[in-house]
């Protein structure tokens, strides 16, 4: 019989109640579907999913009794939701489409509103640019993405932090300049009056004088010795300074005397 | 002189269920058999036609020396499936995985992908030409009573054509160990000198040799193989004994025949039966088995792909076996072990399904089940699930108790009932069968039969409405009729509630019978159940009411006055069965009826609750109760057969 020919699944998940209609909806079957689903309210559903993806046929009376059935679960302040993806019900409903909850399948009701507006963003693009990702490639491509990015921010934030911290030693070795350029400016003004009284004289000369006569005698071994190694060249300053302090210390005796003669001053 | 064309083609076959020890030896006797065949006559080829199932089953070692008799091109394989799929009973889709696993597995396991099929018990259908050629089968062989009359005395091969496919079809003498010819040689030239055609071209007389893998003792089937094997090694100088394969090489086809789907009933036989479905269709049980199969396979048939599914389908690849399907003196679904057996496999895998969608809290689905045009009411929940027939009385007909995987409602009437619509209210064998008696009728006279029926409620449709609250699902049915007492009609109104609750093993039930005329009338009202415990064959089952227990109900009868309830205990299943009633009433229990007429084994237990009803003015009347099944500690091991 053709009031018959619907197949009916009525089940809980859970908080809403899922039915299921397959088969051709004709208008002969609207007072049994509307009688159901009026029970299913009366019984005190609050959100009813019906799924038409299985319906094959579908008569005129069949949207304007949903259209009923959507006002009166709105009026009882709980929601119908309609699951379809096939051509004869996406054209029955094409005029309503913005005035009722409108699902792919049962499985992208599950996900929260942010995912399933993306879900639906993802059927869209697909549908206008015919490209289609199954879930687990979706997902790999995802998490692919999702670890460049976070490598990306993981090495941005390490070369953040070197900076801060060279800017900061920067930030002190140069505090520590000024404050001894100060010092030193500071320990000159109060040298000056003695120096130019001559009781003292600069030990900074002396110390310059073997650095140069050092650095003579090295340039001369270098040239004489082109394979030499820098580490050979630097032990070899150190013993030429070394040896060539007491000579220059003998060649500006007043050094010594000057630092004598500072101590000794009031 | 040209010389001709013979082929041996050797078909093990297991129609009835054996334990899995048991088939594992048999088809070991038997691979070592046809081994020593192979050694022995190294000149003849065999023909091989195996269920894939049946090569895992096969000693390692065995498999090896096959394979080596492979190699020296003295055997080939062919095969009906992985098992013997009812290709006339099942989802195109399935029948073609079916073939396919088939197929995969005999790589698997020898290397070798057949090329040849033989659809069991000759079932040829033409709409699977194209899945035949889409899994890489180049040719058939069915029984020769399968061709047309006038055709089949012709030795050689035909080529079918159905759709725009085309396949060539050996048609194959069926001989068994009981009607193989004492005198091959003559046998032999027999069917060459009947053959009407032209002499010029090479014949083939094509020998299927079945051999049955459980057998008597005292017959040996394999002794009737080995002389023929010597008869045509004897004959190799006037024939060659060849394989199937090697045929199509030697002679152009027959020409063309267009074969209809068809059945050949025994495996022997020579006639077919054109119009088989009808005739299976005249019983309720393979009826409801196909559809239940059918359902499971549409439901599969949506993730078939996914991994999960796969081992599912493998199980109903087994629910699929034609054996099940067709009645005869040792399987089939006239024997009420290969039924459970059937059921239990279907269960199984529908008790996966539902674990799978996760759906909580019962579930309704009003759907054409039995796919004849009616609906019907399934109400489901994780342990149990109940089909309501509310077109025929609004019996129940089948009650499944997944934690047992048993349908415990599988009764069979043996009575053929015409047209076939699958159930016809009062005559098949199902339960809550509701009966308007006389008030004197008592236990004898209701198994006898002569009491008079006083309504036309057994048979009446009934108005249906379904509930779904989160605790539970039930189905109110409704009719509004009459009695007849001292000839006249009274006015009776009839609701019957069925329902489940949660996911708890219980099918709670409310009668509730409604006098709206102004005249008091009384009759005796009963509700009749036949259960199918798989322990009724083996005396293991036991009827305890308060301190009293009954025994041997397989021919015993019981009477129990005044009781609220009471439990059927099935050791053998591992189950027990309550009734628990808010009124009291008389319990009669007796072996399932029909079946005694038909001087049948025992197939069920018949059990009726029966109570006086005193209608008085616009009187009503109710009995409410509940039927509640519970896992017990089990002793069977039959599901272990295959």
């Amino acid at each position: 019989m053709r009031s018959e020919a619907l197949d009916i699944t009525i089940e809980s998940r859970g908080s809403s109640v899922l039915l299921v209609l397959a088969g051709p909806f004709h208008n002969e079957q609207i007072p049994n579907i509307r009688e159901k689903i009026t029970g299913l309210i009366d019984d005190g559903a609050k959100e009813i999913v019906v799924d038409l993806e299985g319906v094959t046929e579908m008569n005129d009376g069949v949207v304007p009794m949903f259209l009923g059935l959507y006002n009166l679960m709105k009026g009882k302040r709980g929601d119908l939701k309609l699951i379809f993806r096939n051509a004869v019900v996406s054209t029955a409903f094409a005029p309503y489409r913005n005035i009722f909850s409108i699902h792919p399948d049962a499985r992208s009701l599950a996900f929260n509103s942010i995912m399933h507006r993306i879900r639906r963003r993802g059927l869209l693009m697909s549908r206008k640019t015919g490209v289609r990702l199954s879930p687990p490639v979706a997902m790999f491509i995802f998490l692919v993405l999702l670890g460049w990015f976070l490598t990306l921010g993981f090495i941005i934030s390490m070369q953040n932090a070197r900076i801060r911290g060279q800017e900061q030693e920067i930030n002190e070795l140069s505090g520590w300049k000024e404050q001894a350029v100060a010092e030193i400016q500071h320990l000159k003004d109060r040298l000056r009056p003695i120096e130019q009284l001559g009781l003292i004289r600069d030990s900074t000369v002396a110390a310059v004088i073997t650095n140069i006569n050092a650095g003579r005698q090295v340039k001369e071994v270098v040239k004489s010795r082109p394979n030499i190694e820098p580490a050979t060249i630097t032990s070899l300053e150190h013993e030429l300074q070394q040896e060539l302090k007491p000579r220059d210390a003998a060649a500006a005796p007043g050094a010594e005397d000057s630092a004598h003669g500072l101590e000794s001053m009031p | 002189m040209r010389r001709h064309a013979l082929a041996l083609l050797i078909q093990p076959y297991k129609n009835t269920l054996v334990p899995q020890d048991k088939l594992r030896e048999a088809i070991n006797i038997c691979a070592r058999k046809l081994v020593d065949i192979a050694c022995a006559y190294p000149n003849i080829r065999l023909n091989l036609i195996f269920p894939a199932y049946m090569l895992s089953h096969i000693d390692t070692l065995l498999l090896t020396e096959l394979r080596e008799v492979q190699k020296r091109g003295c055997l080939e394989w062919l095969t009906p499936g992985y098992t013997e799929p009812f290709l006339s009973f099942s989802p195109l889709w399935l029948s073609g995985a079916n073939i396919r696993a088939g197929l995969d597995t005999f790589e698997e396991l020898l290397s070798v992908r057949p090329v040849g099929y033989t659809p069991p018990f000759s079932n040829w259908e033409p709409s699977c030409l194209d899945t035949f050629r889409a899994c890489g089968l180049q040719y058939a062989v069915v029984s020769r009573a399968v061709i047309p009359h006038e055709a089949q005395n012709y030795c050689g091969y035909w080529i079918t054509e159905h759709m725009g496919t085309h396949m060539a079809v050996f048609p194959a003498h069926m001989v068994h160990h009981y009607t193989a010819p004492a005198n091959i040689s003559d046998w032999i030239e027999g069917n060459i000198a009947k053959d009407p055609g032209d002499d010029a071209l090479t014949k083939l007389v094509a020998i299927n040799y079945l051999v049955p893998l459980v057998h008597d003792e005292e017959v040996d089937p394999y002794r009737w193989l080995q002389s023929l094997a010597q008869v045509m090694d004897n004959l190799l100088v006037r024939y060659q004994v060849i394989r199937l394969q090697e045929f199509q090489s030697l002679s152009y086809p027959l020409g063309l025949q267009y074969l209809p789907p068809q059945l050949v009933f025994k495996r022997d036989d020579e006639t077919t039966i054109p119009y088989f479905s009808n005739y299976l269709h005249t019983f309720e049980q393979v009826g409801i088995m196909q559809r239940k199969m059918m359902e499971i396979a549409d439901r599969l048939e949506q993730s078939k792909d996914a991994k999960d599914t796969a081992s599912l389908i493998r199980q109903l690849f087994f629910a699929q076996d034609i054996n099940r399907y067709l009645p005869a003196k040792t399987s089939g679904f006239t024997h009420l072990r290969d039924r459970l057996w059937t059921y239990a496999k279907m269960i199984d895998i529908e008790t996966a399904l539902h674990e799978k969608e996760r759906i909580k809290g019962g579930r309704i689905r009003i759907a054409d089940l039995l796919r004849n045009g009616t609906k019907s009411i399934v109400l489901t929940n994780a342990t149990i699930k109940a089909c309501i027939d509310h077109k025929n009385g609004g019996q129940v007909f089948e009650l499944d108790f997944r934690d047992r995987s048993i349908n415990l409602f599988a009764g069979y009437a043996p009575q053929t009932h015409s047209p076939p619509r699958i159930i016809v209210a009062g005559k098949s064998c199902a339960a809550f069968v509701d009966h308007f008696l006389d008030e004197k009728c008592r236990r004898a006279d209701f198994m006898g039969r002569l009491y008079t029926h006083r309504d036309e409620f057994t048979r009446a449709e009934f108005n249906y409405t379904v509930k779904k609250s989160a605790a539970g699902a039930k189905a109110v049915l409704g009719r509004q009729c009459a009695v007849s007492i001292d000839g006249k009609n009274y006015p009776l109104a009839v609701e019957k509630v069925f329902g489940i609750e949660g996911e708890t093993p219980a099918l709670s039930f409310v009668y509730q019978l409604a006098n709206h005329s102004l005249t008091a009338y009384r009759f005796k009202f009963a509700v009749e159940f036949t259960f199918t415990l798989p322990g009724a064959l083996t005396n293991e089952v036991k009827v305890v009411c308060g301190d009293r227990s009954y025994g041997d109900l397989q021919t015993a009868s019981v009477d129990m006055a005044e009781v609220l309830k009471w439990t059927l205990y099935d050791d053998a299943l591992g189950a027990s069965i309550q009734f628990v009633l808010q009124k009291p009433v008389e319990v009669w229990i007796f072996p399932a009826r029909r079946l005694e007429e038909a001087g049948q084994r025992h197939q069920g237990i018949t059990c009726v609750l029966s109570t006086p009803v005193s209608m008085g003015e616009n009187a009503r009347w109710s009995l409410i109760g509940k039927i509640i099944c519970r896992k017990l500690k089990t002793k069977g091991t039959g599901f272990d057969e295959i």
